[in-house]
């Protein structure tokens, strides 16, 4: 039995999963993932472990050789550098991805992975250093000001906007960067693509999807800016630091990728009762 | 390659890629910060002052502080700024709250050493400049951009492995100053320009 159970953990699937879950580890370590972008790994490693039976693992000499040197590029050049915000480093989860499915399997049938890989993928794009160089973040902030003022002036404050500021009488707020809904608005896209690749969803219903999230994004980002946009007329600078900081950000993060998950569940939720709901035709 | 033989070369190459990577990332996370100042000397005639965080706006910049008393009340302080905005400028309104006019600054450019800045308030000199990796300095920011971008070409190949950044945007902000009180102005700058060009001469940054 012992024996068994010993056979079984060194089998090629379980060596392939281990080393899976510890790149999982080193990324996390190297790129501060928030909690979605561990939840894209989570779902490519199910969808894997899943058709685990289906998957071909025979891998070749080459195909090995060039997954290891992938991965011990990676462990060198964590172990050595001092350096953990340029690009390279921003595109570790892409080398990884790689360097396991070639461990994997033969590069011919690299094909097999295709939703695998196009998920992690998404945790690799380096937005930040794009981000920069896109103009359209500007329009965004100007939008996410209008939202701002809008819900401000419908719960009763005296607000104004010019551009993307949006001032209330003891204060204002300028949204810009980080704080438009620029980066929410992509994770929430990105969101979409890992359900639609999860789980297979009708097209109309992924338009729907897109829509929601979009609206989503913006919603929550906006209840985020005039909440900030309080605390600045309030004088609460500690409070206003702490939700203008990436770990106040997290915490709508986590809302809006929730809200739309549950949005999803419910739609499944409706569908499952309609199916029970219809008479069987034997 | 015989299929059977290949098989278990590969499973013996997967436990040893779990093994490196268990042993690189336990190595990760218990490796102990670099001293970011690792690469200065410390000169035999330097009474350390001050050892602590300084305070730049919101930033928690890490510096160090030095002094001679007995040379004039020499005093020494190197900031370690992770990345330059600007030039030196914005650091001595930042830090020392001198908001300098360009008729209060002589910048001296030097071919070995780079370029610093000399001026003179509350009846001290002050040099200050920008130490960078390349082993020069800068005082404005045109000046430090061109250290960062020089010959980038041999670069890739550090970057590529970690053992560099691409495009190096550390500087280690040295600000003297000296009493003028029984001293001349000239005498006051060759000091301070000595000091600054044995700091130079010992810096090991390779």
């Amino acid at each position: 039995m012992n024996n068994k159970i010993k056979h079984k953990f060194f089998e090629d699937q379980f060596l392939l999963l281990s080393i899976a879950v510890l790149l999982i580890v080193f990324n996390w370590h190297f790129i501060n993932y928030n909690s979605t972008y561990l939840l894209f790994w989570c779902a490519a490693l199910s969808i894997a472990w899943q058709k685990k039976d289906q998957l071909d693992l025979k891998s070749n000499l080459l195909a090995t050789i060039i997954g290891l040197i992938l991965i011990a590029w990676l462990l060198f050049r964590g172990a050595v550098s001092e350096f953990q915000s340029d690009v390279i480093t921003r595109i570790y989860p892409l080398i990884s991805i790689a360097g396991i499915c070639l461990l994997a399997t033969k590069p011919s049938k690299i094909f097999q992975y295709w939703r695998e890989i196009i998920i992690v993928s998404m945790t690799g794009i380096p937005w930040e250093h794009i981000f920069a160089l896109v103009p359209t973040v500007g329009k965004i902030a100007i939008l996410d000001a209008k939202i701002a003022r809008l819900m401000l002036w419908y719960v009763g404050f005296d607000v104004r906007r010019v551009g993307n500021l949006v001032m209330l009488p003891s204060g204002s707020i300028k949204i810009a960067g980080v704080c438009s809904s620029f980066d929410l608005l992509g994770l929430m896209w990105q969101s979409c693509i890992v359900i639609c690749l999860y789980f297979a969803v009708a097209k109309n219903k992924k338009i729907l999807l897109i829509l929601c999230s979009t609206a989503i994004a913006f919603g929550v980002n906006g209840i985020r800016l005039c909440l900030m946009a309080v605390l600045v007329a309030n004088k609460s600078d500690r409070a206003f630091h702490y939700w203008h900081g990436s770990a106040g950000a997290e915490i709508f993060t986590t809302a809006a990728i929730l809200l739309l998950a549950a949005i999803y569940w419910l739609w499944i939720k409706k569908e499952e009762n309609i199916l029970d709901a219809r008479p069987t035709s034997s | 390659m015989n299929q059977s033989l290949w098989q278990k070369s590969r499973s013996i190459l997967l436990i040893f890629s779990s093994f490196s990577l268990v042993t690189t990332l336990f190595y990760i996370f218990i490796k102990p910060p670099k001293d970011v100042f690792h690469a200065l000397p410390v000169m035999s005639e330097w009474e350390s002052i001050e050892n602590h965080k300084i305070k730049i706006a919101y930033e928690g910049i890490e510096g160090k502080k030095y002094q001679e008393k007995d040379n004039h009340n020499l005093g020494i302080e190197i900031l370690f700024i992770p990345v330059l905005h600007g030039g030196n400028s914005g650091l001595i309104k930042s830090h020392l709250g001198f908001d300098l006019k360009s008729q209060d600054l002589t910048i001296v450019e030097d071919k070995n050493t780079g370029a610093y800045g000399l001026f003179t308030q509350n009846n001290s000199a002050y040099l200050s400049t920008c130490l960078h990796s390349q082993g020069k300095t800068a005082f404005n920011e045109r000046q430090f951009t061109e250290l960062v971008n020089y010959n980038l070409a041999s670069r890739i190949v550090p970057w590529v492995l970690g053992l560099s950044d691409f495009r190096d945007w550390r500087c280690y902000w040295i600000n003297m100053s000296v009493d003028l009180e029984n001293i001349t102005p000239k005498e006051a700058t060759q000091l301070l320009q000595k000091r600054l060009f044995d700091l130079i001469s010992q810096t090991k940054f390779k």
